[in-house]
């Protein structure tokens, strides 16, 4: 039961060491003889890494070509990341499109994406909120992540649990955990919160768990905190 | 009581009925008991399992345990119970099943009431046991009770029907409905072997009558959350559990005596009362065994289809016995030609039972879609 | 003469609560049937009663300490659950797994899905009324599996063994020879279950036209797995979209025709003779030695800036992972998407116009795990 090569041992399971200290974890003894302190590689300052991952355009004849062939006049931008590594072309609309998007999407032969596989909220704090879908076709096995994008203050998205009803739930607790009114769903009571909590939204990022958690790993070193809440 | 196998003790009628009466309670009370734990040793066995090991050698002392436990247990009444209704409803179900014992023969001496009519008296005590259940349900003032109530009442009321056909045609081929002359009857042949049909239908109808598996959804109402009994605690619910195993026995008395020749085939009545005893034990105890082995074996059936069952398959089955009955009567034919002609009734009634509790047309079985290894393997087999 | 209904008497339809404990409701939850005497007529499940923040707890755990989480969120198929984070982080990271954890991950969880199943026949028999039977029938190949994980990975529940990149350590040496005999066991369990249960009439009985779903519903509302197959929809992730080494195994698939629960019970009772033999495949292809990380594993496991969805054929359905980061060594965003949630969704639909007891049968097909509806 060696440890692999350059791991070490849970020195990296402290919560309380945040991503940022730059400075380099001990190395294990392993066969590489230790280097002088002068020949160590320099690592780039943090900042300098992107934030953002690089987007390309689809290539031509990708399912954004044929999405807006079935929604004419909407106005969206396509893009592929290539982390993706095989996954599908993502497509940004505004919420007022929403609608148009999604039922062109189920219903025009060429799409045909029936199948609603995931439907999440993301946080981007100054960026707003973000909802993305991700749809699938079983007939023409492609598929689309479609994201629409909300500010703080006008968290409003259109309801497509009346097109896709596998959304009624997704939809139910992204509102639970984010804010987002769904306009339109006829049921947009808590589901995994309890009833009467509708004002309080704990995966934004302003419900700071990992502060809390990094804040307890450094002064509660005792063993007292662990990482629960 | 006739006591004639005991000449050296002579007491007036009224005492030996009594001491019968408190023997056969006492009796029944510890049998019942363990019938408890030869039910839990016996499906355990079938499950794979030991069931009670650990108090007393093999368990023996489980059911004393469970008995003091459900003494000492509080006795919960809910506060809006209807209270006629919740206290009087234990009873209603208790004394029926034992004063059945009155008319059942164990052996060919001991009986404490010789009735012309016992079978009629059997088949209408056991009758009178579905009011309890109503008084359960209604008198809980809970919905899964009154849902229990309702279906416990549904199903007895509808399963006494073919129970009593099948006795019916019993009387009709032994021309008495007295226990006792039936299984006088029964010296040569047993009855099972005459009226297999009937035999069939009593054996499905008595099932239902006592509540077991697979007829128990009454009791496990909402899927075992107890359905009827679910407001009685300590030591009302386990008067109800034991009126169920009471039941349990009554049925299968009756059903020793009335088809398998009680204590008088194949051995006659001169063996003595203490291997008559044995052989009704020894029935009784088949009977026993195999309810216990259909609890084990089979998942429970769904109100409408156990109705179903009772009113278009065992009645229609049962009228057919009669019918055949009938014309062996009239037409005084041998009783070979009754057998094979209820045995045909019986394999048509199994055959139905298949089919009916099944539903629609044969199902198109599963699509097996293959999937080919289209990578190469890391290592190709040796 | 006709019975003239007395005005003053109202006929309502009665809710019956089926409430968080109950021992039907596989776990914490809670249904509101309302009922006509037998027949259905509303169906309002309440959810969230294990709901633990799952998904905020991940954002805070960096992605060694999030395969625990995993494991306590799909606590029955735990392989499947911490394969699909460790694909997701893998992909960002763009990892090379070695060939050899790739197999036996594979092993793993298709023994994992073996001990989901006979859970899920367990469960269901006694669902249907058999008295605990198929329950003491399905338990003891239960413990046969667990013994073989807790060899390998030192937990008979939360196995937390998968790493990104591979596996935490190498398995026992006799790892082939014990799956061998487990199998040998796992194959008379599951005949001795099928005896027990498939051909029963009355089993038949309460499991046939029962909660049918027809393909297109099962699409509309997201269904994925055994309820999808059973439905008509011939589409395994295994197949269609392969994963791990999944592409090298000769398999089928089994594909259900009316969509009711007793489609369901069958596809589950295929898909485990399935299994026992891709893990066979699996074993005879497993390399005998190798790396079980790969060689240039990094130290630290950061992920580029980017987002992914990876998704494994859990034995509930589509177990998948939206994993979002910003750089750094926890997620930024990580949604779960759970089958059950997605299949649970279905209910009210699936169980409307049925009868009381047939509710039961429905939600027990559905093999849901609450932890992973909650999250």
């Amino acid at each position: 039961m060696t440890l692999p090569e350059g791991q070490e041992p849970d020195a990296t399971s402290d919560p309380g060491a945040t991503p940022e200290a730059a400075a380099p974890a001990p190395e294990v003894a392993a066969e590489t003889p230790a280097k002088p302190a002068a020949e160590r590689p320099v690592r780039p300052a943090k900042e300098a890494e992107p934030k953002e991952a690089p987007r390309v355009a689809p290539p031509a004849g990708s399912i954004n070509e044929t999405l807006a062939a079935a929604a004419p006049g909407v106005v969206f931008n396509a893009y592929m990341v290539p982390e993706m590594k095989g996954e599908c072309v993502t497509v940004e609309v505004s919420r007022d499109d929403l609608t148009a998007v999604m039922t062109a999407a189920r219903d025009d032969e060429r799409l045909d994406l029936k199948y609603l596989r995931c439907l999440s909220g993301v946080d981007w704090q100054d960026e707003g909120l973000e909802v993305v879908y991700h749809l699938w076709s079983f007939t023409k096995k492609h598929s689309l992540q479609v994201k629409t994008r909300v500010t703080y203050d006008d968290a409003n998205v259109p309801s497509i649990a009346t097109i896709y009803p596998a959304a009624d739930w997704h939809e139910r607790e992204t509102r639970d955990m984010f804010g987002i009114n769904f306009e339109g769903h006829w049921n947009l009571v808590p589901l995994l919160l309890p009833e009467d909590m509708t004002d309080h939204f704990p995966l934004r990022k302003d419900n700071p768990l990992q502060e809390i958690e990094e804040w307890q790993g450094e002064n509660l070193r005792d063993g007292a905190g662990e990482g629960d809440e | 009581m006739m006591l004639l196998a005991a000449p050296s003790i002579d007491m007036p009628g009224w005492l030996a009925s009594i001491i019968g009466l408190v023997a056969i309670t006492l009796v029944m009370t510890v049998g019942v008991a363990y019938a408890t734990w030869y039910e839990r040793k016996i499906i355990a066995r079938m499950q794979l399992r030991l069931g009670p090991t650990r108090v007393g050698p093999f368990g023996l002392l489980q059911p004393i345990a469970d008995m003091v436990k459900l003494l000492v247990k509080e006795d919960l009444r809910p506060a809006t119970a209807d209270p006629v209704a919740f206290e009087l409803a234990v009873f209603a179900i208790f004394i029926p099943a034992f004063i059945a014992f009155v008319a059942v023969p164990f052996t060919s001496d001991w009986l404490i009431s010789p009735l012309p009519l016992s079978l009629v008296y059997l088949l209408a005590i056991s009758g009178l046991s579905f009011i309890g259940f109503l008084m359960a349900g209604w008198g809980s003032d809970n919905k899964y009770a009154l849902l229990g109530g309702m279906r416990a009442a549904a199903q007895l009321i509808s399963y006494e029907i073919p129970l009593i056909l099948a006795m019916i045609g019993v009387v009709m081929v032994t021309a008495s409905a007295d226990v006792y002359q039936i299984i006088l009857f029964q010296d040569r042949i047993p009855l099972i072997a005459l009226q297999p049909l009937g035999f069939l239908i009593f054996l499905t109808a008595s099932i239902a009558e006592v509540e077991r598996p697979p007829f128990d959804i009454p009791t496990g109402e909402s899927e075992v959350a107890g359905g009827v009994f679910i407001e009685f605690s300590g030591i009302r619910w386990s008067m109800f559990q034991l009126t169920s195993y009471v039941n349990m026995y009554v049925f299968a008395l009756l059903g020793a005596f009335v088809f398998l020749g009680g204590w008088e085939w194949p051995f006659g009545r001169d063996i003595g009362w203490g291997y008559q005893l044995l052989l009704t034990v020894v029935k009784m105890s088949l009977f026993i065994f195999f309810y216990l082995w259909i609890r084990a074996s089979f998942p429970r059936m769904r109100v409408d289809q156990l109705m179903s069952y009772a009113w278009k398959v065992l009645i229609p089955f049962a009228l057919l016995q009669i019918f055949l009955n009938g014309l062996f009567i009239v037409y005084d034919a041998p009783g070979v030609v009754l057998a094979a002609a209820s045995a045909a009734g019986a394999a048509a009634l199994a055959y139905l039972a298949f089919r009916s509790v099944r539903r629609g047309e044969p199902r198109k079985p599963l699509r097996m879609v293959p999937v080919r290894a289209t990578g190469a393997p890391a290592r190709s087999a040796t | 003469m006709v019975l003239e209904r007395d005005p003053a008497l109202e006929v309502v339809d009665m809710p019956i609560n089926m409430g968080p404990q109950h021992p039907s409701t596989h776990g914490v939850f809670r249904m509101v049937l309302v009922v006509n005497g037998e027949k259905i007529v509303d169906l309002v499940p309440h959810i969230g009663y294990m709901h633990r923040g799952g998904e905020k707890l991940m954002e805070a755990m960096d992605f060694r300490q999030g395969i625990g989480y995993c494991d306590r969120t799909e606590y029955l198929a735990q392989f499947s659950a911490e394969l699909a984070y460790c694909l997701a982080v893998e992909r960002l990271m763009d990892l090379q797994v070695p060939e050899r954890a790739e197999y036996i991950r594979v092993i793993l969880t298709e023994m994992n899905r073996l001990s989901s199943h006979f859970m899920f026949a367990g469960a269901f028999g006694v669902d249907a009324g058999v008295f605990a039977t198929s329950f003491t029938y399905a338990f003891p190949q239960r413990e046969f599996l667990q013994e073989v994980f807790e060899e390998v990975s030192g937990d008979r529940l939360m196995y937390a063994y998968f790493r990104v990149g591979g596996l935490a350590w190498e398995v026992p040496d006799n790892f082939v020879q014990r799956v061998h005999e487990v199998l040998v066991h796992s194959a008379q369990g599951l005949k001795d279950i099928d005896d027990l249960l498939t051909k029963n009439e009355i089993f038949m009985a309460r499991c046939q036209n029962i909660g049918n779903f027809s393909a297109d519903q099962a699409i509309a509302y997201g269904l994925s797995g055994p309820m999808l197959r059973a439905s008509g929809v011939p589409w395994d992730l295994r197949k269609d979209e392969p994963y791990s080494v999944y592409d090298r195994f000769n398999f089928e698939i089994p594909v259900g025709n009316y969509g009711d629960v007793y489609d369901r019970y069958l596809v589950r009772m295929e898909e485990m003779r399935q299994s026992i033999s891709i893990i066979e495949q699996a074993l005879e292809q497993l390399p005998p030695d190798g790396p079980i990380v790969p060689e240039k594993m990094p130290r630290r496991l950061r992920t580029p800036p980017g987002e992914v969805y990876a998704k494994v054929e859990a034995p509930r359905g589509e177990w998948g992972v939206y994993l979002v980061s910003k750089g750094g060594d926890k997620p930024y965003r990580l949604k779960m998407r759970s089958p059950s949630f997605c299949n649970l969704s279905a209910l009210r639909d699936m169980t409307i116009g049925q009868y009381l007891a047939d509710a039961v049968m429905i939600l027990g097909s559905m093999d849901i795990v609450l932890c992973d509806v909650d999250r």
